[in-house]
């Protein structure tokens, strides 16, 4: 560029277009640099882009309609079982009197300590943290709604247990404790452990409502 | 050993020496050698044996705690997972069977434990922890885990 303008110095058109000798050399000296700045620089004059115009189409992961289509499948296939009652003898496990407990319709289950039912009570246990059957288990985060699990029990027996004899000695020292306790036991039958209603439903009301766990 | 008068056993307790006596032996009815019958080495015995089952109770607590992991533990395993890792998982999302309840899912409902089993390899790919073989298949979370 710089020899082209050499070149062109001494041609009389140069004269007539840039006149002035000393304007020239200025432009000589700056001109590499503005030469780097060149690429720097945005151009006042873009011409405006156009875009082709783009048909915009929503798809759908494939692996979430596989899910959906899987839940829905599996969902099916145990509300079938609970309508037409092929959950097998069902399992629950309730949390009762402090404890977790695994049980089933006709188990006999023992609580101890004080436990305020009294014989022939019928009580519901309503805390059901897990219920299952032959082909499904059904997990409560930490309880199952109240509507969904019904687990009824009846008090059958009230007694003390067996004496338990607390001793504590400490030999040649004449230091010696007895005691004896007897504790409350309660023997309560589970009558029933039944699915109420088809499960993946969204109730009305869900939650802890009124129990503590 | 066959208590013969109940209402005398029962109020062994002041100065006549063969009750006072019997209620010691009658503890120790089921031992071996002197420690049955002869009240001196009898007593020694039973002092001992009932200091035992007051601590026992209290270790029966702990030791079945460490039993029931050690059968968590050992179902996890058939998995490629370990308790500890199940535990934070169940902790989080909520379900808070304890051990002895997992210990019996463990033993007599085998898939509903594959089912927890599988729900922490699930969760543990979704937070990218020990997932390198990506999530297992079949578990479906709807991101509510």
């Amino acid at each position: 560029m710089i020899s082209c303008l050499r070149l062109v110095r001494h041609s009389s058109a140069f004269k007539t277009v840039i006149g002035n000798e000393s304007a020239m050399h200025e432009i000589e000296i700056r001109l590499p640099v503005l030469m780097q700045l060149n690429g720097l620089r945005t151009s006042p004059f873009t011409a405006p882009v156009k875009h082709a115009q783009v048909q915009q189409e929503v798809m759908q992961d494939a692996s979430e309609i596989h899910n959906e289509k899987f839940t829905k499948n599996v969902l099916d296939k145990v509300n079938h079982q609970i309508l037409n009652n092929q959950c097998g003898r069902l399992f629950a496990v309730v949390y009762f009197a402090g404890k977790q407990k695994l049980v089933t319709p006709e188990d006999l289950v023992m609580v101890e300590g004080v436990f305020p039912p009294n014989i022939g009570d019928k009580i519901r246990l309503e805390k059901v943290m897990c219920v299952g059957g032959l082909h499904f288990t059904l997990y409560g985060r930490p309880l199952l709604s109240r509507d969904l699990v019904n687990v009824e029990a009846t008090v059958v027996e009230k007694n003390l247990s067996h004496c338990r004899v607390y001793f504590r000695s400490l030999r040649r020292q004449n230091n010696r404790k007895t005691k004896f306790s007897r504790e409350m036991q309660t023997l309560l039958r589970i009558n029933c452990v039944d699915i109420m209603h088809k499960i993946g439903e969204i109730r009305e009301v869900e939650g802890a409502d009124g129990r503590i766990f | 050993m066959v208590i013969t008068s109940p209402t005398l056993f029962a109020r062994s307790r002041g100065p006549d020496r063969f009750w006072k006596r019997r209620r010691i032996l009658a503890l120790s009815a089921h031992f071996y050698g002197r420690k049955q019958n002869c009240f001196r080495v009898a007593i020694r015995s039973v002092h001992r044996a009932l200091s035992f089952s007051t601590k026992a109770r209290a270790l029966k607590k702990r030791d079945m705690r460490i039993l029931w992991n050690t059968r968590i533990n050992a179902g996890c395993e058939e998995f490629g997972l370990n308790f500890d890792r199940m535990k934070i998982v169940l902790d989080d999302t909520g379900v808070a069977l304890d051990r002895k309840v997992l210990q019996n899912l463990a033993i007599w409902e085998p898939r509903s434990f594959r089912a927890l089993a599988m729900l922490t390899r699930a969760k543990e790919a979704e937070q990218g922890l020990n997932s390198l073989q990506g999530p297992p298949p079949g578990v479906v979370t709807r991101g509510m885990l």
